[in-house]
Parts: structure tokens; C-alpha cells; sequence
């Protein structure tokens, strides 16, 4: 089972690794099952939860990620909040968390804990396991969208407006 | 709504549907029980030479892997893939690495890179360029790894990854290809036919 791994700013690297955003935007990757995530989304409380999956070696997933981090800050928090899913191996989760440093991420951020089979069925059983991929939920939980590959910041937008439109 | 309205509101949508398309839209991955699509399509390998999928059959069946360069998973999986290789086409089975990569948008995925690749790996298979992605597109394939087995008569029996530890060798509990090999062996129907794994998507052409 991966252990939390904690990332503080450069400032802030001898505070308590609580898991959780502190002052100073203390970043922390924690380990989710898929039933964990679909609790996360469920507690948001947003109309929709952008959930994109993506690691760090990949590179569709890193050109789309500073439209999910743009789309995220110029979101009414009550709509839309985006949570972010990596897959990356527990070697690569330093680079991981540098890459999340590098587009602004603090707060809490996930990596995908247990085996892969399950956790992408239990998310989408049409989902074939390429990353990156995103999922939209509605506030319930219930799954609105979901899509692999990349995608563009209007794309993004244009797919997060019509769910919020039919849920 | 007059009739010439109806039909601006319909193009309207059919344009926006065909923009928002994203990668995923490729398509689905072939069903069990259909047929090998392309056997005779002529692809390079890293060879030099060129060969097809009803060339690499072999008299048990023929594993088709989508493969690449770059992508973490297929660098995990690439002892195992080799080691599978080297035992079951020993008892029969043909098996051949396609890459469905842009070689011009990611060099890495390139015929050279592929080269070095395939002799640093000690490849005992074909290790074949799609060009076109075009193989990608009629197996329905969306990322690598991704595994296609057929039988004897080129029938689909197995779609889906090696096994269910990509990290760690030591920790597989199920070796779904393996497993499918030994029944398609046996002549025994293979018990867990789908698979879903994590994987680099394919950067199509």
C-alpha cells in the first residue's frame, strides 16, 4: 500500500505532513481506491467534479494539464472542481509532485492505489485503461462524461457546461 | 421551426459533435470472436524487411501486441513480454510488436528508435511500424500495452494486458496472457477473455 507522500513548498519543508492543504500550500499526493474516489467526488458538493487521471511521464497528459489547473481557478468552486488522479509508478511520484509544484497545484491530489483492473472498471467500464483520461460526475456522484485522450481548454469547457446543462 | 432552420440547427450540431470529438472516439477494441483484421498488410520492421500478420501466424495463433518506445508500462512489461515470447513461440504461436505511434510528431517512436530497441531487448518477435496508425484504428487499439490474441484460425480469444502487477513481477496474481495462451493450448475456451490495465495512450497518426 503506497504511503501518503507528503510535498511541502520550498519554505515549508519542516511542517507536519497532515495530508491535507495548509498554510503555505502544502501539496500532498494521497493513495485512493476507486471507491475512495467516488466518495471524494460525492463530498465536494459541486454541481460537477472534473476528475482527470494522468502521470507524469506522459505527455499528452502533461500539454492538457495547465488547461485542467486554468479551467480549475476560473471555476466557481460551487459549480466545477477538478481533482486530479495520477498513475504514475511509487518511483515516479517525486517527479509526479514536482510537475504538480510546477503548475501551481497545492492542496490534496491522489494517486491510484491498488490494482489497475478494478480501479478503472469501478470507474468507468468503458474505460480502456489509457490515460490520460477524464470523468465527470455530478454532484450525487453519478457519472455525467467521461473521455480518453487529450483534450483542449475549450473542449474541456464546452464537455463541462453540457453536463452541467443535463444533470 | 421551418424546414432550412431544422437543418442549420442539425449541421450546427453534427459540426460541434465532430469538434468535440476527442482521442478516445478512435473506437472500441474488437469484440471477441472477430476475425484478424489486415493479415496481409505489409509493414516495415526494424529489420529492414517487411512482413504481415498471416506471415507471423504461427500453427497455434498469433499474439498482436500494440507497442512503443516511451511509455512506462511497456517498459515494465518488456522482460515479461520477451520471456512469454521466447516459450510460446517455441510451442507454436506467432507474436508481433506493432507500433501505431506518429514517429514525425514523437521521434522516439521512430523506425531507428525502434531499432535499438528491439536489439537492446533481444527481441525474438517482429517489431513492425503501423503506418498510418492504421492497424490501431481496425483493432480498435487506444494505448500501449494493449494484447490481441488470436487462434489457429484467426479468431480473437484474448484482449487485454499480461497480468495484473505491472510494478512488480513478484506480485502478479493473475497472468491473464499466460493463462489464455496455456487454454488456447489446451483447446480450452479461455476463461477471462477482456482485460483492462493502465497504459500510454497511442499517439495516432
Amino acid at each position: 500500500m503506497l504511503r501518503t507522500f507528503c510535498l511541502f513548498a520550498a519554505l515549508a519543508a519542516l511542517a507536519g505532513c497532515s495530508g491535507r492543504d495548509v498554510d503555505g500550500g502544502a501539496l500532498s499526493i494521497e493513495p485512493v481506491t476507486a471507491d475512495g474516489l467516488l466518495e471524494e467526488v460525492r463530498a465536494v458538493g459541486a454541481d460537477v467534479v472534473v476528475v482527470n487521471v494522468w502521470a507524469s511521464w506522459c505527455l499528452p497528459c502533461r500539454d492538457e494539464f495547465p488547461d485542467f489547473v486554468r479551467f480549475q481557478h476560473e471555476s466557481n468552486p460551487d459549480e466545477v472542481q477538478v481533482r486530479f488522479v495520477t498513475v504514475d509508478f511509487e518511483e515516479d511520484l517525486p517527479a509526479a509532485a514536482a510537475f504538480l509544484r510546477e503548475h501551481g497545484v497545492t492542496g490534496t491530489t491522489f494517486v491510484k492505489d491498488g490494482r489497475d483492473g478494478p480501479f478503472i472498471t469501478a470507474l468507468e467500464p468503458r474505460w480502456s485503461g489509457a490515460v490520460p483520461a477524464t470523468f465527470l460526475f455530478g454532484r450525487d456522484g453519478s457519472r455525467l462524461d467521461f473521455w480518453e485522450g487529450k483534450v483542449s481548454y475549450d473542449q474541456l469547457a464546452r464537455r463541462v457546461r453540457e453536463a452541467r446543462a443535463s444533470g | 421551426m421551418t424546414a432550412p432552420s431544422t437543418l442549420r440547427v442539425l449541421s450546427a450540431l453534427v459540426l460541434a459533435l465532430a469538434l468535440a470529438a476527442p482521442a478516445w472516439a478512435q473506437g472500441e477494441a474488437l469484440e471477441i470472436g472477430a476475425r484478424l483484421p489486415l493479415a496481409d498488410r505489409a509493414m516495415p520492421t526494424t529489420s529492414g524487411s517487411a512482413t504481415t500478420l498471416g506471415q507471423v501466424m504461427g500453427n497455434r495463433g498469433l499474439a498482436v501486441i500494440f507497442w512503443c518506445n516511451t511509455c512506462p508500462w511497456v517498459k515494465k512489461y518488456e522482460d515479461r513480454v520477451v520471456a512469454l515470447a521466447n516459450e510460446y513461440m517455441a510451442a507454436g504461436f506467432g507474436f508481433i510488436a506493432v507500433n501505431a505511434n506518429d514517429p514525425v510528431g514523437y521521434p522516439d517512436d521512430n523506425m531507428d528508435a525502434m531499432r535499438q530497441q528491439a536489439d537492446a531487448g533481444g527481441y525474438p518477435f517482429p517489431y513492425v511500424a503501423d503506418a498510418g496508425s492504421e492497424a490501431a484504428r481496425a483493432f480498435g487499439a487506444t494505448r500501449t500495452p494493449q494484447i490481441f490474441l488470436f487462434d489457429a484460425g484467426g479468431t480473437l480469444v484474448y484482449e487485454g494486458t499480461v497480468d495484473d502487477s505491472p510494478s512488480e513481477p513478484a506480485e502478479v496474481e493473475e497472468h491473464y496472457f499466460r493463462d489464455a495462451l496455456n487454454q488456447v493450448v489446451a483447446g480450452e475456451p479461455v476463461a477471462v477473455q477482456k482485460t483492462r490495465a493502465f497504459g500510454c495512450t497511442i499517439k495516432f497518426q
